[in-house]
């Protein structure tokens, strides 16, 4: 990829109108959504996904009344909310993936391989263990944002020096820290006797049996995070340039960079409670995003996020009713995308690694 | 006056890198700062930008302090060209040089005609036109360095502040953009502050001269009489034979020993 000329002429998706690949990937989404619903152990026909979650929406029964009422309970009380958490986490990983990108000036920076992860789920586990209920369902995500904003804090301080974070630095700091955690979260498992069961299915990331209050939880701060990152898109392009670059061109970089940071490990660490550890999707998204309609983060957002949402219900739908048994979902994730890091970071070493 | 500094003091640590430093800056003028490495250049440049607070005294930057300028009204009226320009991500140097017009444009407008126009020029002046469609981490260091100037340029300022902007240039493309520095202070009237490492293009170009060492001014003024060899001596610890040069109306210095 030199000098500008793509071997698949992708400038275009470049230098093109946003909103035409927003609608493709948005009408691609809703297709795979009644898709999935359809698909499973009991098979819903298309017209009948349709009419039951447009009644379900507009709230014209008479829509519904023809069709199976354990059908309608298979799809609206099971499959939805299972495919619309997939959804909501997939896009909420891919946005963070690519403003911890921005704001780090690193391009491998993502929640799993910062250690977020582990840190929101280390806090979590204890959150799990000793069965906190004091702020009821917002209590295991509570110690799951303490966990992954001290991991970050951490691995932050581990990779400064002087002249700001190197990209390996902050990586290796990362890896270091993770390490410590998991480390933590084997003898959190250790102690935990007959409860370790929940744990271990649950830290192995697991999409199955979600409810809509999931669905309401991962929504609501995946919702109001992607807006900020949205609303700041342009800041964090001149971010991505250094903090000098960003200071001179009017970016208040030192409230805003942290201010971000937070955001996005909020989103992070509610995907990690929600679900488990799911690796990679904010490795891998954004970069495939970034080859394809360049890094400039007002499209690289709006983007992954749907891009995000689209891969992870994907692969969540072919674990759940396509593979003859379910494997969880984190475990398929980073059998894929433990791959394709080592894929980029070959790239980045042989320096060829800009197209990316 | 642009710029004026007080007593200004910034430490990092224990170190002073700016040791009570007063300097009054005019406008309409290019001035080169020169000094031996680590004598606080840099640093100076980041105080003058706002990049970083002084830890004592006061900046003023045309008669009001610094500190009460927002972020975004100070982009407008000065522009930096830092010395580190690592990109990590795969931009075209279009849209480089088209963040240079982020400061005039409200956050979720296209860019203007003026705008692109204004890029279209800036591209055009640093001879980086050939150069638009590609990748800045594809770029040898020279034209990164064209590229972030341009950014600069299009970034339409009245003050230009300079860090090494000649570090990674050959001969031909250093003396190109230090023209258009030049051009912007005679024909716009602007204001250039470069941290300059050689000192016959600094002595060729800057209309004011100003020598630190240890984070002090040790002189400054007009080049062609704070230029000799006396001052050479002491800050650099070196020989010199400064002489005017008629070919191109300035003092140079040769260096003995």
């Amino acid at each position: 990829m030199n000098s500008g000329k793509n071997i698949f002429s992708l400038q275009k998706f470049r230098d093109g109108a946003l909103w035409p690949q927003v609608a493709v990937l948005a009408a691609a989404l809703f297709l795979l959504i009644t898709a999935a619903a359809g698909m499973g152990y009991v098979r819903v026909g298309f017209p009948d996904i349709l009419k039951i979650i447009g009644g379900a929406v507009t709230g014209h029964e008479q829509w519904v009344a023809q069709i199976d009422p354990m059908l309608q309970a298979v799809v609206m009380d099971v499959r939805l909310p299972r495919i619309l958490t997939a959804a909501v986490v997939g896009a909420a990983l891919a946005v963070s993936g690519a403003v911890y990108q921005a704001v780090l000036l690193n391009p491998l920076a993502d929640p799993y391989t910062l250690g977020v992860s582990a840190g929101a789920a280390f806090g979590a586990s204890i959150a799990l263990l000793i069965n906190v209920s004091l702020l009821g369902a917002w209590s295991v995500p509570l110690f799951a944002f303490i966990g992954a904003a001290a991991t970050l804090l951490v691995v932050m301080y581990l990779a400064a020096s002087a002249g700001g974070f190197s990209s390996n630095n902050l990586i290796l700091s990362g890896i270091i820290v993770a390490a410590i955690l998991s480390a933590g979260i084997s003898f959190l498992k250790y102690v935990a006797d007959e409860r370790v069961a929940v744990l271990v299915f649950w830290l192995m990331g697991s999409l199955a049996s979600k409810t809509w209050a999931d669905v309401g939880l991962t929504a609501t701060v995946a919702g109001a995070g992607t807006f900020v990152c949205l609303f700041y898109a342009r800041d964090l392009n001149l971010i991505s340039l250094g903090t000098r670059t960003a200071d001179s061109l009017g970016v208040e970089v030192r409230r805003l960079s942290p201010a971000l940071l937070v955001c996005v490990s909020l989103m992070a660490a509610v995907c990690v409670s929600v679900t488990g550890i799911i690796g990679f999707v904010g490795l891998l998204v954004p970069h495939l995003v970034r080859s394809i309609s360049g890094p400039d983060n007002r499209r690289l957002i709006p983007l992954s996020m749907l891009t995000g949402a689209i891969l992870l219900l994907a692969a969540d739908t072919v674990t759940r009713a396509v593979l003859p048994s379910e494997v969880p979902i984190g475990v398929l994730t980073a059998l894929i995308g433990g791959p394709f890091f080592c894929y980029v970071f070959r790239k980045r070493q042989m320096g060829m690694g800009h197209g990316f | 006056m642009v710029f004026e500094l007080e007593h200004v003091v910034y430490a990092y640590g224990a170190h002073r890198a700016i040791d009570r430093l007063s300097l009054s800056l005019a406008p309409g003028k290019f001035y080169a700062i020169i000094g031996p490495n680590g004598c606080g250049k840099t640093t100076l440049l980041d105080l003058l930008c706002g990049h970083r607070q002084p830890g004592a005294g006061s900046i003023f930057f045309a008669g009001r302090s610094l500190a009460e300028y927002g972020k975004k009204a100070l982009s407008r009226k000065i522009a930096l060209v830092p010395q580190e320009y690592r990109v990590n991500f795969p931009y075209t140097v279009r849209e480089v040089v088209s963040m240079g017009r982020y400061p005039h444009t409200p956050r979720f407008a296209a860019p203007s005609s003026t705008d692109r126009d204004r890029v279209e020029a800036a591209l055009a002046a640093c001879g980086a036109q050939d150069l638009s469609g590609r990748y800045l981490p594809e770029l040898s260091g020279g034209e990164k360095q064209r590229v972030v100037f341009a950014r600069a340029i299009a970034q339409d300022t009245p003050v230009l502040l300079l860090d090494e902007p000649c570090a990674n240039l050959d001969v031909k493309h250093a003396l190109h953009l230090l023209d258009l520095a030049a051009d912007r202070v005679t024909m716009n009237g602007a204001t250039v502050v470069a941290v300059m490492h050689d000192i016959n293009l600094a002595a060729r170009y800057a209309d004011e001269l100003v020598f630190m060492q240890s984070g002090k001014i040790y002189a400054g003024g007009p080049t062609e009489e704070v230029l000799d060899a006396a001052v050479l001596r002491n800050i650099f610890d070196v020989d010199a034979r400064v002489a005017y040069e008629p070919a191109i109306g300035a003092p140079q210095v040769v260096f003995l020993k």
